[in-house]
């Protein structure tokens, strides 16, 4: 069974729905372009594709093709294992996701795309530059172990991204029974809030019922609009500072540590971790939000 | 893998001008409202004593009602954020009626709040900067 790169034939379709969505909004209004954000979200995911090319995609190559050989099943290059890897991948693509919102390393490489303040299409190639290949090692080596074909895998992966492409999206409302099962452009604008209520909700990737499994699903209210970007927005759309701004953030709060508690906390703790507790975690935002909301007559 | 990237850059190019051509470069100003709109959803429980807004529209400043902390509001393209901090944990410099405050951040040099002239100014960098120290 042959696997075609799937990323590579989506680019130009990814093209001209931008140009869909651009136009879409021109004529009705409805979402929110800037063109300095789009031509950062742009570059990044240039980047993103571009910079793995340098050593990354080689190694990924070698460590699966030796980690290959020692495959705890044999798993035939069939359609039922390609369903069964997509599932599975889509599972490991929830558990990855989690852990980049929940622990500062991961969301070192994950912050970037979030870091717009608009959901439209481009924000959906706003990509790490820095995530790619060490997510790859951590998260995806398990399923070659397990038995499925590198070749399989990096379609999945690619049928994946390119599903995540198209609800990157305010021109979608609501899509009725198919948001029971799957991931949604109403579920993924909750993932892309801000709003305390919003936080660190829907991760899926695909489909939804990971998220509604393991507790983290929240729904859309159409009283509370999503405001998009990351609690503390970004003052640039230099993609350099995007990239590593969170990494540079890191290094200066590891040399600033005072024990190895506090290195623990700045890498692997929540976004937010600081020793005195000073900064704010999404669960702190939280609970302040229910702190100011009890005591707001208003609502 | 040079022919890819050249598609991509054509691609890239292409939804800049059009995004460009169809009037999606812009700036927004931070009036009253926005900023006291987005401090509020950014930062809930800062108690506000008394804001200083631009008169550029490009920030706005805010110092606790107890007097402890300021917060700022700045743009960036069509969006706006906020940064908290304690009096004194920031620089504050007055430049003629630019109050300059030196964030440090990589995103994020400086937030600039102008005055309408330099005695507003040197008031204004007092309430700021000066009070609490």
């Amino acid at each position: 069974m042959e696997f075609p790169d799937v990323v590579k034939l989506a680019v130009p379709v990814f093209i001209l729905l931008i140009l869909v969505e651009l136009a879409a909004w021109k004529l009705t209004g409805r979402g929110r372009y800037e063109t300095r954000d789009t031509a950062a979200s742009l570059i990044m995911g240039m980047g993103s594709e571009l910079i793995p090319h340098f050593g990354g995609l080689a190694l990924l190559s070698a460590v699966w093709s030796s980690v290959y050989q020692f495959r705890i099943f044999d798993i035939p290059n069939a359609w039922w294992a390609v369903i069964l890897c997509f599932l599975l991948d889509d599972l490991r693509y929830y558990w990855l996701h989690r852990v980049a919102h929940e622990r500062r390393l991961f969301w070192a490489t994950h912050v970037v795309h979030h870091s717009s303040q608009h959901y439209n299409l481009s924000t959906a190639l706003r990509q790490t530059w820095t995530g790619s290949v060490l997510n790859g090692l951590i998260f995806k080596t398990p399923l070659v172990l397990l038995g499925f074909h590198p070749a399989m895998l990096a379609f999945v992966f690619g049928l994946n991204l390119i599903y995540q492409f198209w609800i990157h999206t305010e021109m979608i409302n609501r899509m009725g029974p198919f948001e029971i099962l799957f991931n949604t452009p109403s579920h993924h604008r909750v993932h892309h809030a801000t709003n305390p209520k919003y936080l660190d909700a829907n991760y899926a990737g695909v489909l939804i019922i990971w998220d509604k499994i393991f507790g983290t699903f929240v729904p859309e209210d159409d009283a509370e609009k999503p405001r998009y970007g990351i609690v503390k927005n970004l003052g640039t759309f230099n993609p350099f500072v995007i990239a590593f701004n969170e990494w540079i953030g890191i290094i200066k709060d590891v040399a600033s540590a005072k024990s190895l508690r506090d290195v623990i906390g700045y890498t692997l703790g929540a976004p937010g971790w600081s020793p005195d507790g000073s900064r704010l975690t999404s669960a702190k935002i939280k609970d302040r939000w229910a702190r100011v909301k009890a005591l707001s007559p208003a609502e | 893998m040079l022919i890819e990237l050249a598609v991509s850059l054509a691609g890239i190019a292409i939804l800049i001008a059009v995004s460009w051509l169809l009037g999606a470069m812009k700036s927004v100003a931070v009036t009253e409202e926005a900023a006291q709109d987005r401090l509020a959803f950014d930062e809930p429980d800062f108690d506000v004593g008394e804001w200083f807004f631009g008169a550029d529209g490009k920030g706005a400043a805010a110092v606790s009602a107890d007097g402890s902390e300021t917060a700022v509001v700045f743009a960036n393209g069509d969006g706006l954020g906020t940064r908290r901090f304690r009096h004194g944990s920031v620089g504050v410099e007055r430049h003629g009626t630019i109050i300059e405050f030196r964030m440090r951040e990589p995103s994020l040099r400086a937030v600039r709040v102008v005055a309408t002239d330099e005695t507003t100014a040197e008031q204004w960098v007092l309430s700021l900067a000066g009070a609490r120290l």
